[in-house]
C-alpha cells in the first residue's frame, strides 16, 4: 500500500483502535502495523500530537512485572474528531468509487 | 547496545523541545522493556527489529515539522571551531554593534517619514495656493509605494536578524534548531503567503501606485512643461485689519491657522496691523480687540475631497502670508499659535510666554526674549534660534534640524528624530545651574562654546562634538552617547 495513502488514514486508525480499548504505545503500533504495515517511529509523534490536541489522555498504569506503562485513552473530543474523520472517509470512499473505480 | 541506540536517537532529536524529545525516548525505553520482559528478546534483537536511530529521527522530526539535519548536534557542539567563534565575536563587536541599530533606525526613519507623507497628503494639497491635480495623483502613488518599501525593509531586517541568529548558534555549537522559521512568522511576506487574496490586492496596489506616479507626474509635466512645483496660478485674497493701541500692557495673541507663513514685524505707527494674503477658500478671520486686549488670527481650510478646483499645489506655500505689524514700543504678553502648514518668523519681541506648534514649516526666533517656560514644536521643518534670551524652553521637531546661535538660557531641551543639532555661543562661562538635554536619532550634534552646567547629548546615528574656547569652564555633569558615530569632546567635567 502506498505510504501517502497510509498517512492519510493513520490518524483515523489510531483513534479507532483506542476507541475500542485503552492501550500503550507499543501495542498501538503493533495493531496499526498489522493493518497498514507502518513504521514504528511515525506512531509515537502522532500520540503526542493527539494528547496536545486533547483527543487523547494518557495515564500511568502499574504493571505487576515491571515499571508502570503509559496508557492512552480517547476523550469525548477525540471521539468527535474520529466521527468527523469517519464521515469524511466514507464520503471520500464513495466519491472515489463512483467517479474513479467504477467508471474505470 | 541499548544505551548506544538511545544516545544516538537523543542526539538526532536534539532539535526538539526537551519534553517532546523525552517523550519519544520514553516510548523506546518502554519498547525495550516490553521486548525483554514479555517477549524474552535480547537488546540486540530488539535493536535489530527497530529502525535505525537516524530513520526514527527523520520520521519523528517530519511529524513535528522540523527539517532533519544529518549531523546530530551533540557532534556539532564538540566541533566548535575557534576560528568561527573569533569571527562571530569580531563581527559582533565591529559590525553588528552599529549595523543593527543603524538598520533599525533607518526603518524607524523611513516609517516616520511615511507618516510625514500621509500628513502632507492629508493637509498640504488642500491648503496651498496653486493646484495641480496631476501632481497630487503622483504624490498619492508615491505614498503607497513608500508604504510598500517600508514593508519590504522590515522583512529584510528580519531576514538579516534570522541569519545572524542562525550563524551564531552554528558557530557556537548550540543545537541546530532552525530559528528562521519562528522569525519568518513575523514577516509581512509570511502573512501574505497565507492570505493569497491580500497578496493579489497588494500586487494590484503596487501596480496601481506605479501607474499613478507615472501618470500623475507625466501629465503634470505634459501640462505645465516642467515639474517646477509651481502648478497653475491660484486666487489669493488679501485681508487687512488694524487697530490703534492705547494701552500697551497685557496683550495676548492667539492663532489657529491652517495656511500662511506668519511673520512678526515692527512699524512706525501706534497701530497693530495684520495683513494676510491666503487662498480664497481659507475662511480667514482677523480680530483685534482693544477692550479684551486680544488679537486672534484664524483660518480654516475645508478639505475639498471632491472638489478638484480646490485641490492645490503641494509644494508652493511661500506665496501665502500672514504679516503682523506691531508698534515699536509694543509687546505681546503671550503668544500661542497652532499652525498646520507654514513657517513662522518671530523677530525682536519680548514676551512672558510663547507656545507654538506647526506641522509643516520652519520656526525662526530672532532676538526673542521670553520669561516663562516655552514650548516650540514642528513636525516637518527646522527650528532656528538667534540672539535670544529664554528662561526655559523645549524645542522639538521630527524631521528637521535645530540650529541655535547666541542664546542665553537656563533650561534647554532639544529633540529631533531626523536632523542634526547645532549649538553655538550659548550662555557665557559664568553660567551656573543650567541644564541642556539634546537628543536626535539620525543626525550629528555639534556644540561650540556652550556654557551649560549639566549637559546630556545623545544620538543613534551621528557624531557628537563639543568644544569650548574657555577651557577653565568645568561642567558639573556631562553625558554623551552615540551608537554609530565618533565622540569628540574637548570640555572638562566633574
Amino acid at each position: 500500500m502506498d505510504t501517502q495513502l497510509k498517512k492519510g488514514v493513520l490518524d483515523m486508525c489510531v483513534l479507532g483502535i483506542l476507541k475500542k480499548e485503552d492501550a500503550y504505545g507499543y501495542i498501538i503500533y503493533q495493531r496499526i502495523n498489522g493493518l497498514l504495515g507502518i513504521s514504528e517511529s511515525t506512531i509515537y509523534p502522532i500520540l503526542r500530537r493527539f494528547v496536545k490536541a486533547r483527543y487523547l489522555q494518557s495515564y500511568l498504569k502499574p504493571s505487576n512485572t515491571g515499571p508502570a506503562r503509559k496508557y492512552f485513552s480517547i476523550t469525548p473530543e477525540g471521539e468527535r474528531h474520529y466521527k468527523a474523520l469517519i464521515i469524511q472517509w466514507k464520503k471520500f470512499e464513495e466519491t472515489i468509487n463512483q467517479q474513479v473505480v467504477r467508471s474505470d | 547496545m541499548k544505551e548506544r541506540f538511545m544516545d544516538a536517537l537523543r542526539g538526532y532529536l536534539s532539535q526538539l523541545e526537551e519534553d517532546e524529545r523525552e517523550e519519544i525516548l520514553r516510548f523506546y525505553e518502554e519498547r525495550f522493556y516490553t521486548g525483554r520482559v514479555y517477549e524474552g528478546k535480547t537488546d540486540e534483537e530488539i535493536v535489530g527489529e527497530l529502525e535505525s536511530p537516524e530513520d526514527i529521527a527523520r520520521n519523528v522530526l517530519k511529524e513535528y515539522g522540523y527539517d532533519f539535519k544529518k549531523s546530530p548536534s551533540q557532534k556539532a557542539s564538540k566541533d566548535v571551531n575557534a576560528g568561527k567563534v573569533v569571527g562571530v565575536a569580531l563581527f559582533d563587536v565591529f559590525v553588528a554593534s552599529w549595523l543593527l541599530p543603524a538598520l533599525v533606525s533607518v526603518l524607524v526613519a523611513v516609517f516616520v517619514s511615511l507618516f510625514t507623507f500621509i500628513g502632507a497628503m492629508v493637509f498640504m494639497p488642500w491648503t496651498s495656493a496653486t493646484a495641480s491635480v496631476f501632481m497630487i495623483i503622483g504624490v498619492i502613488g508615491l505614498t503607497v509605494l513608500w508604504a510598500l518599501i517600508v514593508l519590504w525593509l522590515y522583512d529584510t531586517l528580519l531576514s538579516f536578524v534570522s541569519w545572524l541568529i542562525k550563524w551564531h548558534l552554528e558557530a557556537l555549537g548550540f543545537g541546530d534548531r532552525d530559528w528562521s522559521k519562528t522569525i519568518d512568522k513575523f514577516k509581512v511576506t509570511y502573512y501574505f503567503k497565507r492570505h493569497p487574496r491580500y497578496t493579489r490586492l497588494k500586487n494590484r496596489l503596487k501596480a496601481l501606485s506605479v501607474l499613478l506616479v507615472l501618470l500623475g507626474f507625466g501629465f503634470h509635466l505634459f501640462t505645465y512643461g516642467t515639474i517646477s512645483l509651481s502648478g497653475a496660478d491660484s486666487e489669493l485674497v488679501e485681508y487687512s485689519e488694524n487697530e490703534r493701541i492705547i494701552d500697551n500692557e497685557g496683550w495676548k495673541l492667539t492663532g489657529n491657522v491652517d495656511v500662511g507663513n506668519i511673520e512678526f514685524h515692527r512699524h512706525d505707527s501706534d497701530e497693530i496691523m495684520i495683513e494676510a494674503s491666503v487662498i480664497d477658500n481659507a475662511d480667514m478671520s482677523i480680530d483685534i480687540d482693544e477692550s479684551t486686549k486680544t488679537v486672534n488670527v484664524e483660518n480654516d481650510i475645508e478639505f475639498p475631497f471632491f472638489n478638484f478646483t480646490g485641490l492645490v499645489n503641494l509644494f508652493r506655500n511661500e506665496s501665502q502670508t500672514i504679516d503682523i505689524f506691531m508698534p515699536s514700543d509694543f509687546e505681546f504678553d503671550s503668544v500661542t499659535i497652532e499652525h498646520m502648514n507654514g513657517g513662522m518668523v518671530l523677530r525682536d519681541m519680548t514676551m512672558n510666554s510663547l507656545e507654538i506648534e506647526t506641522m509643516n514649516g520652519t520656526i525662526e526666533l530672532i532676538e526673542v526674549d521670553i520669561a516663562s517656560p516655552s514650548e516650540i514644536e514642528t513636525t516637518n521643518g527646522n527650528i532656528i534660534v538667534r540672539s535670544s534670551v529664554m528662561e526655559s524652553v523645549d524645542l522639538e521637531t521630527t524631521n528637521g534640524r535645530i540650529d541655535i546661535r547666541e542664546f542665553s538660557v537656563n533650561n534647554l531641551t532639544l529633540d529631533t528624530t531626523n536632523g542634526r543639532i547645532t549649538l553655538d555661543s550659548i550662555n557665557d562661562s559664568s553660567a551656573s545651574d543650567t541644564e541642556l538635554q539634546a537628543s536626535t536619532t539620525n543626525g550629528e550634534i555639534t556644540l561650540n562654546n556652550v556654557y551649560m552646567n549639566d549637559v546630556s547629548l545623545s544620538t543613534t546615528n551621528g557624531s557628537i562634538a563639543y568644544d569650548n574656547d574657555d577651557k577653565t569652564f568645568i561642567l558639573d555633569a556631562l553625558e554623551v552617547s552615540t551608537t554609530n558615530g565618533s565622540e569628540d569632546i574637548n570640555v572638562l567635567h566633574d
